[in-house]
């Protein structure tokens, strides 16, 4: 009777562990990268509206309910950037999720087919 | 041990998953917002004058929230048109709200105000649906 194809788990594991890294490097790096760049453009963006908007409060050129239907839109938007944002992170995570499965199947592939 | 563990972690977050991108999607989140912005604009009038209008884009942005809300995987994007079309908050449906009540135009300033959130939320949408792989 012959052996069925036996895998060293372990070295396996070893011989991916440099290319799992350097997706996680990839993937994430970038990730956080866009992500802080991101809410810094947010939050600077948001703060040149109300300064904006304080004025024309002040000048009369909208009223106080004006004004805090504007502020309430602001806090809106916010809350679909932050959604945006938990989204992106899923994606990442789908992202890394298929090239680590990617990388598991051809190298387990190289293994059984050399 | 410990290298099992990196990768069962990361088997263990993928439960978290998204709906695919979707090109329908994408074009009713482009529409809403161009007929939003040429709407928003004409504000300054009494809404009695764009009825019509008004229907349309709230029948429109609400069939964009019934597609969202169809799709498996898509809690996120629901949400998002969920805010965007309520009208007790404060970007496309409580604008659309506010007009009629208050039967009457509104000035530039604030129109200027409203576009920038009302925009900003929708390109919100449309960047969450171009990110989906």
């Amino acid at each position: 009777m012959t052996n069925p194809v036996l895998i060293d788990v372990d070295a396996l594991v070893d011989s991916m562990k440099e290319q799992l890294r350097e997706i996680a490097r990839k993937e994430l790096g970038g990730y956080i990268g866009r992500l802080l760049a991101d809410v810094n453009a947010f939050i600077v963006d948001a703060i040149s509206d109300i300064r904006i908007w304080a004025i024309q409060l002040v000048a009369g050129q909208i009223d106080h309910m004006e004004f805090s239907f504007l502020i309430g839109g602001l806090s809106d938007r916010m809350t679909l950037h932050a959604i945006s944002q938990t989204g992106a992170a899923i994606v990442t995570i789908q992202r890394i999720r298929n090239a680590v499965i990617d990388l598991i199947i051809s190298s387990v592939i190289k293994v059984v087919l050399p | 041990m410990r290298k099992y563990v990196g990768i069962f972690f990361l088997f263990l977050v993928s439960c978290a998953s998204i709906a695919p991108q979707d090109p329908v999607a994408i074009k009713n989140a482009t529409d809403v917002r161009v007929e939003a912005e040429m709407l928003i604009d004409k504000a300054t009038e009494p809404p009695e004058k764009h009825s019509q209008a008004i229907s349309f884009l709230r029948l429109r942005a609400k069939q964009a929230y019934e597609y969202a809300k169809a799709r498996n995987d898509n809690a996120l994007s629901t949400r998002q048109w969920a805010i965007m079309i309520d009208e007790k908050r404060f970007l496309l449906g409580g604008f659309l709200f506010m007009w009629e009540n208050k039967k009457q135009g509104f000035n530039r300033a604030f129109l200027d105000g409203v576009k920038k959130n009302v925009l900003g939320g929708l390109d919100e949408i449309i960047k969450l649906e171009k990110a989906k792989l």
